[in-house]
């Protein structure tokens, strides 16, 4: 693989562009952001280049397009990116919380439509987001989300299973299972 | 396993994340476990209407060009060979000549004919060839115009109210065109038979919206001026229509 060129990185990261765009424009959420974002990331990734050790590339790509996403989101917050994150400063109820869902909630899910379940999506705090787009979207591993994310497991999941917990409550069916117990 | 146990390692099952002894005594414990069984077919419902209908942001027309650009100014071969001049015409026309290779799609970006199909429909007056809000009149329309079916979908109950078809091309292929109004909006809908199923993926341009997916034997472009969340709202709609 050549990995001294811009070609030679282009050829190989063309494929991935599309994934890189999603994910971006779903984390900052507007279009110039997100052309900007996928630009400085872009270039990050190609100076990056050379050292890039292998394995999944795409996971490699959407790790260094998440980390120019969320740079940019705290210098907008105005706050320093290594904040603690709202769920490791509150601990997550354990999920047997959860009461029994009612029956038909999977029903009331699979009447939900794409503008209703985007708008769901988008409400989510930004690390829930892009936990919740990197597994159910690009299809990355809890290992792969984990590194993207430089946390650990145990986070990855529990990011997943709030952002699942905040997308059913959104929209219609489940208990408010992020706030029980707090 | 309790159902407290059994509940925290839903998430990684129907994410098989689950390692084989966990997950068969998992799913013996939801063999007997109603509430937990509920529980995880939420999880699954809740993934299955993700994975379908939640739209996919396509990459905006030309954005490939720009990070052409931008990385070939950080190449720093690109950047030497330029500092010392040589031959800095056919050099960079070389550099250029290769990273367009790479980059630039086959073909235009499909949403631009789509685009084209609608801005035309609208400038040269020539929405619709029948012109009609009976779904029975316009579909036999299509009938040896176009050698396949044309399905029409009835939305006035929903407050999108057909306004006629026409013939149209795309690509170079002969496509339906459905013209819906939502308020002051026409809305193109342009289709053909397609096999398989795509999700639904949004492009932008021109100040228009357009949608593409591929369902129940169709490929469909709709596009439309029409603010997000009420286009999203009708291309649910038109892609899996109310019975």
């Amino acid at each position: 693989m050549d990995r001294t060129s811009a070609e030679g990185f282009g050829r190989a990261v063309a494929p991935h562009l599309g994934a890189a765009w999603n994910l971006a424009r779903w984390l900052v959420r507007h279009d110039g952001d997100a052309e900007d974002v996928v630009q400085e990331a872009l270039l990050r990734a190609f100076r990056s280049w050379p050292g890039y050790a292998g394995g999944n590339l795409r996971a490699w790509l959407l790790a260094v397009v998440r980390n120019a996403c969320f740079t940019f989101l705290s210098r907008q917050r105005g706050a320093p990116a290594t904040q603690p994150l709202e769920e490791e400063a509150r601990p997550l109820p354990p999920s047997s919380a959860l009461a029994a869902p009612c029956g038909p909630e999977a029903a009331l899910l699979r009447a939900q439509t794409g503008a209703r379940i985007a708008a769901a999506v988008e409400a989510l705090p930004p690390e829930f987001r892009e936990a919740f787009l990197l597994r159910e979207v690009e299809g990355l591993s809890y290992k792969e989300i984990a590194e993207a994310a430089a946390v650990p497991i145990g986070t990855v999941m529990s990011r997943l299973s709030r952002a699942r917990a905040l997308l059913r409550r959104a929209l219609g069916g489940a208990p408010a299972a992020a706030e029980v117990g707090s | 396993m309790t159902c407290a146990e059994a509940l925290d390692l839903l998430g990684p099952l129907v994410d098989g994340e689950l390692d084989l002894r966990t997950t068969a005594a998992l799913e013996r414990h939801l063999v007997g476990c109603d509430a937990c069984a509920a529980e995880r077919d939420a999880l699954l419902a809740l993934r299955e209407v993700v994975r379908e209908r939640l739209p996919l942001h396509a990459q905006p027309p030309g954005l490939e060009r720009r990070l052409e650009r931008t990385l070939r100014r950080a190449d720093p071969r690109a950047r030497t060979a330029a500092a010392r001049r040589l031959w800095p015409a056919a050099a960079g026309a070389l550099a250029a000549a290769a990273l367009f290779v790479w980059l630039r799609p086959a073909a235009p970006a499909p949403e631009e004919a789509a685009f084209d199909a609608h801005l035309r429909s609208l400038q040269a007056d020539h929405l619709t060839d029948v012109r009609s809000t009976d779904r029975h009149t316009v579909k036999p329309w299509f009938e040896g115009r176009l050698d396949f079916a044309v399905p029409v979908a009835d939305l006035s109950a929903q407050g999108v109210v057909l306004e006629g078809g026409r013939l149209d091309h795309l690509g170079g292929r002969p496509v339906a065109a459905l013209v819906y109004r939502d308020g002051r909006h026409a809305l193109n809908l342009l289709l053909w038979p397609e096999e398989g199923e795509q999700p639904l993926r949004l492009s932008r341009g021109r100040g228009l919206l357009a949608a593409r997916w591929t369902s129940g034997g169709y490929a469909c472009w709709l596009v439309a001026d029409v603010a997000e969340p009420e286009f999203l709202r009708v291309a649910a709609l038109l892609r899996q229509p109310p019975r």
